[in-house]
């Protein structure tokens, strides 16, 4: 069994995922859905689609996003997200899921205040524990 | 009347001239004043005559009083004339200073004496002083036509001959003229020229000798410079190729000036011919070294830009080949979790997963192998017939595919270029076009040979899903995807490796796109069709 499926922590309430890999986007709430780590999780293989449902005052405590899309890659959603939502949108974090650890995709990412961690593909169940956590101590 | 007096005085006059003149006319004009002033320089001072100057050693000849004026000093039967001279020479430049003059001697009597002289101008070309030179030619005093004296004199002349001769050989050259004086016409060449082609001593001049010579491809060339030189009274100077009696074939340099008489009739032609061969041989070894160099730094430039593109490709590549490992290592984590819940169909359908993903990996390696060898490799350019490689695609794409509505309009142009590059180009042009399409029923393609007055190409014509305007010029770049996976497969080489082949090519490759309308992909190779 999982050694950290016991580990004691407060689930988040929304999750929401985005990566245009449908395959994997479908394991990865799996893995999220099975380590408890939130009440609800959301899945978007276009990331103007996950726009559109925050625009529409979609819950999110925590957004898992992948960098390379066709259409809006990462960075397009990361501007777009920052200059529409509203200031009393209620606190939310960024996690930049990614192929490799690209130093200048890294330095580009650290310049949103709303990117708090920046991890490498595949993520495991601990992930999503530590992305809940993550998400609570901010 | 020694050389160094000479040059003492020199000095004397340039001390006389206004400043910034010896920089304006220095060295050359003095080298040509001093040429024959065997008896010193003189100078004279147009604005203000009272100015003026002889060497003292002249004067003295003259046995002059040191104050005398110097026009006091000319036989004044020729006053008219030098004033004449003088006057002509400050209104035309070109009008040569040069004649003889008579000066008057203590004893009465004169001497002849050659005077040149030269006007030193301002920048609008006005005269502000002369300068010359003085050489005596006759001096009845002196003269002595005694046969010891003529003996020295021939001896004389004979040694300045010699070391003449001695100057051209040093620089591998003979001497040649042709005179036309007392109604003959005969051309005489010293030792050397005969030497020069071959032959063991002087021997009697036959009229078109040198011609026999010449190169065959040389003697028209040859005939038309001497005929110009003859028309336009212009010097010679032409370099041709000679075969010397043993064989050999040497390059020679002919110059001749064409010497005339006083009343403009021709007198002679003098001139020289110097072997040049070993001139010519580094001459051409030169260019070759210079050739070979350009060669060299355009290898090592496209080595370097070769080098550079592999770097930044192996950093884009490892990142995207290691997304299928990403995906297979999540598929092992999730496989094993519904194993040990005992969810066998789910963990059947990720397997299967696992084995496209696996297939897609593999695919990936063998098109970033076929990037890195149309970077790095060689390129092997045959004539490559367009039309029969595109043939060949066709099929293979029917068979992979099942899309056979693919239309070659006309016959392709062969372009010289790499095979393998080419079959690789046009595959992924059409590939493309077959892949992206709006629906199963409307879709045609269509590959259609295009020309114009200096380039030939193809244009591939799909009714696809099209590209929109903001995103046509990334479609070149590598591992740039425009559309998820589960719509269109792919992995974003394809068009970035036909960019880097028109590159190799010096081809022209761009798309023209309206999105639901299809796409047109035009290559452009810059070569005419040559049937």
């Amino acid at each position: 069994m999982i050694p950290h499926a016991t580990q004691t922590f407060t689930p988040i309430r929304s999750l929401v995922l985005i990566d245009d890999n449908e395959f994997d986007l479908t394991l990865y709430r799996r893995l999220a859905e099975r380590s408890g780590a939130a009440e609800k999780v959301h899945t978007f293989s276009e990331a103007s689609v996950a726009l559109d449902y925050l625009r529409q005052g979609g819950e999110a405590d925590a957004i898992v996003l992948d960098i390379n899309m066709p259409e809006i890659n990462g960075f397009e959603f990361l501007d777009a997200l920052t200059q529409e939502l509203p200031d009393e949108t209620p606190p939310m974090i960024v996690v930049m899921l990614t192929t490799s650890r690209n130093k200048a995709d890294v330095t580009r990412a650290a310049k949103f205040p709303i990117v708090k961690d920046y991890i490498c593909k595949p993520p495991t169940r601990d992930t999503f524990v530590q992305i809940a956590q993550l998400t609570h101590s901010v | 009347m020694s050389m160094s007096a000479v040059n003492v005085s020199t000095s004397a006059v340039t001390e006389h001239l206004p400043t910034g003149l010896t920089e304006r006319f220095g060295a050359q004009l003095f080298e040509y004043l001093c040429t024959d002033a065997t008896d010193g320089l003189w100078y004279l001072n147009i604005e203000n005559p009272c100015e003026e100057w002889i060497s003292p050693a002249f004067r003295e000849l003259l046995g002059a009083d040191p104050q005398r004026p110097v026009v006091e000093l000319i036989y004044p039967d020729d006053r008219a004339v030098a004033f004449n001279h003088l006057q002509n020479h400050c209104a035309d430049e070109k009008y040569r200073y040069d004649f003889i003059l008579r000066f008057t001697t203590p004893e009465p009597g004169t001497i002849s004496v050659r005077r040149r002289g030269h006007a030193v101008r301002n920048h609008d070309g006005r005269p502000l002083c002369m300068i010359g030179s003085h050489t005596v030619v006759q001096h009845p005093a002196t003269f002595d036509s005694s046969e010891q004296t003529t003996t020295q004199r021939i001896t004389e002349l004979q040694e300045a001959n010699e070391r003449f001769r001695l100057f051209a050989r040093s620089i591998g050259a003979g001497v040649w003229s042709r005179s036309t004086a007392n109604g003959t016409d005969k051309i005489t060449w010293t030792e050397e020229v005969w030497d020069l082609l071959g032959y063991e001593g002087p021997q009697e001049y036959k009229f078109g000798l040198f011609r026999e010579h010449l190169d065959e491809h040389d003697r028209e060339r040859y005939t038309e410079a001497i005929t110009l030189m003859h028309q336009n009274e212009q010097p010679l100077d032409i370099e041709v190729r000679a075969f010397l009696k043993d064989g050999t074939r040497r390059w020679l340099r002919v110059t001749a000036e064409i010497v005339k008489n006083e009343d403009g009739t021709l007198d002679k032609v003098v001139g020289a011919i110097q072997d040049i061969e070993k001139l010519h041989r580094l001459q051409t070894l030169n260019l070759e070294l210079k050739t070979a160099l350009s060669d060299l730094q355009h290898q090592s430039m496209r080595t370097r830009a070769a080098n550079e593109e592999l770097c930044s490709f192996a950093y884009a590549s490892s990142h995207d080949m290691k997304a299928p490992m990403n995906s297979l290592k999540l598929i092992l984590q999730v496989v094993g979790e519904e194993l040990d819940e005992g969810n066998i169909e789910f963990a059947r359908k990720l397997v299967d997963e696992g084995a496209n993903i696996t297939s897609y990996g593999i695919e990936l390696v063998d098109d970033i192998l076929d990037y890195v060898q149309v970077v790095g490799a060689e390129q092997t350019i045959v004539s490559t017939d367009l039309s029969s490689i595109v043939r060949t695609i066709c099929d293979r794409l029917r068979d992979e595919t099942g899309f056979a509505d693919v239309h070659i309009t006309g016959p392709l142009p062969k372009i010289n270029g790499d095979e393998k590059q080419l079959r690789i180009l046009m595959y992924h042009l059409i590939h493309n076009a077959v892949k992206f399409k709006k629906s199963e029923v409307l879709h045609h393609v269509s590959i259609t040979p295009i020309y114009d007055s200096h380039r030939s190409g193809v244009a591939i014509t799909d009714t696809g899903i099209g590209i929109a305007k903001g995103k046509q010029k990334d479609i070149f770049k590598m591992f740039t995807r425009l559309n998820s996976v589960a719509e269109f497969t792919g992995n974003g080489l394809g068009l970035a490796l036909c960019q880097r082949i028109a590159l190799n090519h010096r081809a022209q490759i761009y798309v023209e796109s309206t999105v639901g309308t299809g796409s047109t992909f035009t290559i452009w190779f810059p070569q005419r069709q040559s049937n």
